[in-house]
């Protein structure tokens, strides 16, 4: 049970971006996905999930994904982007959570369960006040859970979630992140986190995942990787690990930029 | 919203069976309209016929003499049915054709459909140039449908094949543009070079009218109905996917690229046959999926007929219409589809909030 890739290779418009990655995580983990702009986090993501053509070899619990029809990507994989400029639309938050698990599929009604498990989704995340409500009349930060909910609502088993904070206030992203990483460990799946704020990798993340210009600079438990040697050298600034509360949390505090406009930094 | 000392308030499961039931009850309630549309649009004439002989005359067809019959039967059926078939039509090729391309001004004709069918069809009467040639003997009556569909065709498959493997919906839209401009500068040419008559015969035929429908014409937009419709509605919740999240439907398990072609090759097939009998309807195929989302959302179980209902009242009613304003005459029946559905249309918009606000 886990995510695998093998020469993992995405090129967009000619350009490179995704230079053969060899990635593993296990079943249960969640994996902070780290890197300067442009390193090629996000199109990681949408060539798992078949948004970008990708190459090479990828699997979820030994199922190949790359090269699969939509169908079967989408019964594995759900995905939080971050444009969610889309998610506009004349629905209620509890009828995008039925579309969400009807997917392709032909039946014209929904399922007593899909009904069953967008109620319970909407608890688990606190959301039972926008069930009504229309994605439109919500914020950014709110909208952001939604798109987790639809994401989660089809029993992923792998999750892959675009910088799913970036609009969320302090206690929306340690509720939500607590929820996600209790559900990674409860039914085992595999999560993947972007993530520009180092301080949310190094409390929800077990692995790290450093990339530098579409190529793997450092990998592993984030303990001995999420470190400010590592920081430095792929973004460029100099930070410090701060131990707090006694060791229960590692803080990452920025200093300055030692490089300034190289984002490469000691390559 | 709950209201302060009501304790129990209803799941929202139970809301949304309410929902769906409210939804349900609406589209029956459109559809009877549409049928009483139908059936008013069939029994009031321009002619001498009373509504009374004429309901006689549909009810037991023996009762009445072969001249109500035929005026019955042979003209004004098959007219009320392709006003029936042009409102379902060309309805649902503008759904199909704003979902696909992700455009609230999308309609039937944004692929050049209106003029490619227009210069086809001035080719046929003013020079009696037909692709439908090369086809086996067909009736004259269809000499310039058929040439109007090829070319409604041609201009589609051009924009299919140039954008084939980089489905990009901006390219897809500008080069609809773009062969609608080809093809308006052709049908100009044309006009040009016409004689008076020829020219006559043009404009009235652009102009759009049921006068043109006959029982051949009308089978073959039925047929074209009746294979497009169930494509349409087996595809609902994967429509209603992509209407919601875009290209990142792909995500929920659709093949938005397939679904994509698809939809654009059923709406030009939809828009091009009633384009061809009837010339061009406008109107109808922009206003009627923006007037079913204000009425049942974006569930498009529910829009795709909402969407067809619409479409039948408003071509029924405006066929109604251009008979009546004019006693004795009937009216292009493109020109009074907007005139009546405008007002209303306005309203509608004007009452929604979200539309309104911001």
């Amino acid at each position: 049970m886990s995510l695998s890739t093998t020469d993992y290779r995405v090129t967009l418009r000619g350009k490179p971006i995704l230079k053969g990655l060899n990635v593993h995580v296990a079943a249960g983990h969640t994996m902070a996905l780290l890197g300067a702009n442009g390193a090629g986090k996000s199109t990681f993501m949408k060539g798992l999930c078949g948004l970008v053509p990708a190459f090479g070899f990828a699997s979820v619990n030994g199922t190949a994904l790359l090269g699969t029809s939509p169908a079967t990507r989408a019964r594995m994989i759900g995905y939080v982007a971050q444009d969610l400029a889309h998610l506009d639309v004349r629905l209620s938050t509890y009828e995008l959570l039925l579309l969400a698990q009807q997917g392709s599929a032909r039946s014209w009604k929904t399922s007593a369960e899909a009904r069953y498990k967008a109620t319970e989704l909407l608890e688990l995340l606190g959301l039972q006040r926008f069930a009504e409500k229309q994605p439109g009349q919500l914020s950014g930060g709110e909208r952001q859970m939604i798109s987790l909910a639809l994401a989660l609502v089809r029993s992923p088993q792998l999750l892959l979630l675009d910088e799913p904070t970036s609009a969320l206030d302090l206690a929306n992203q340690l509720q939500i992140l607590d929820a996600v990483s209790e559900y990674t460990r409860k039914h085992n799946i595999v999560t993947l986190a972007i993530f520009h704020d180092m301080n949310l990798a190094s409390r929800y993340a077990d692995d790290t995942l450093m990339l530098d210009q579409g190529i793997v600079h450092c990998c592993g438990p984030t303990r001995t990787t999420l470190t400010p040697e590592n920081l430095a050298q792929v973004y460029g600034v100099d930070c410090r690990a701060l131990s707090v509360d006694d060791g229960a949390f590692t803080a990452i505090y920025p200093v300055s930029v030692i490089a300034p406009g190289s984002q490469a930094g000691g390559r | 919203m709950t209201i302060p000392g009501v304790i129990v308030s209803p799941s929202p499961q139970a809301r949304y069976a309410n929902t769906v039931w409210r939804r349900s009850a609406l589209l029956t309630l459109l559809l009877v309209l549409a049928l009483a549309a139908f059936i008013a649009d069939l029994i009031v004439g321009s002619g001498t016929l009373t509504a009374g002989e004429a309901l006689s005359g549909l009810l037991s067809p023996n009762s009445v003499d072969s001249s109500t019959r035929v005026i019955l039967l042979e003209l004004r059926m098959p007219m009320t049915l392709m006003a029936v078939l042009a409102g379902t039509c060309l309805s649902l090729a503008g759904l199909m054709m704003q979902s696909v391309l992700d455009n609230p001004l999308a309609e039937p004709f944004t692929l050049g459909i209106s003029s490619a069918a227009g210069f086809g069809a001035s080719l046929a009467l003013a020079f009696n140039v037909s692709l439908s040639h090369a086809l086996p003997e067909l009736g004259a009556d269809l000499v310039v449908t058929a040439n109007a569909f090829l070319f409604s065709f041609v201009s589609v498959g051009v924009i299919l094949l140039l954008t084939r493997g980089h489905m990009g919906l901006q390219a897809i839209t500008l080069l609809g543009i773009a062969v609608h401009f080809v093809f308006s500068s052709l049908l100009g040419l044309v006009q040009y070079v016409a004689n008076t008559d020829q020219l006559q015969s043009i404009v009235f035929w652009l102009m759009g009218s049921l006068l043109h429908a006959t029982w051949n014409k009308v089978t073959l937009c039925a047929v074209i109905a009746a294979i497009a419709i169930p494509v349409v509605l087996v595809q609902a919740w994967a429509l209603t996917a992509l209407r919601s999240f875009g290209e990142q439907a792909v995500v929920f398990g659709i093949p938005v690229r397939r679904l994509r072609t698809t939809m654009l090759v059923l709406a030009a097939l939809l828009a091009g046959a009633v384009t061809s009998v009837v010339g061009v309807i406008g109107f109808v195929g922009l206003v009627a999926p923006h007037v079913a989302r204000l009425l049942v959302g974006e569930d498009q179980r529910f829009t795709i007929g909402v969407t067809i209902a619409c479409g039948i009242i408003f071509v029924t009613l405006a066929s109604l219409a251009s008979k009546l304003i004019v006693p004795g005459a009937v009216l292009p029946i493109g020109m009074v589809t907007s005139l009546i559905g405008l007002p209303f249309f306005i309203i509608l918009i004007l009452r929604d909030r979200r539309l309104t606000s911001r």
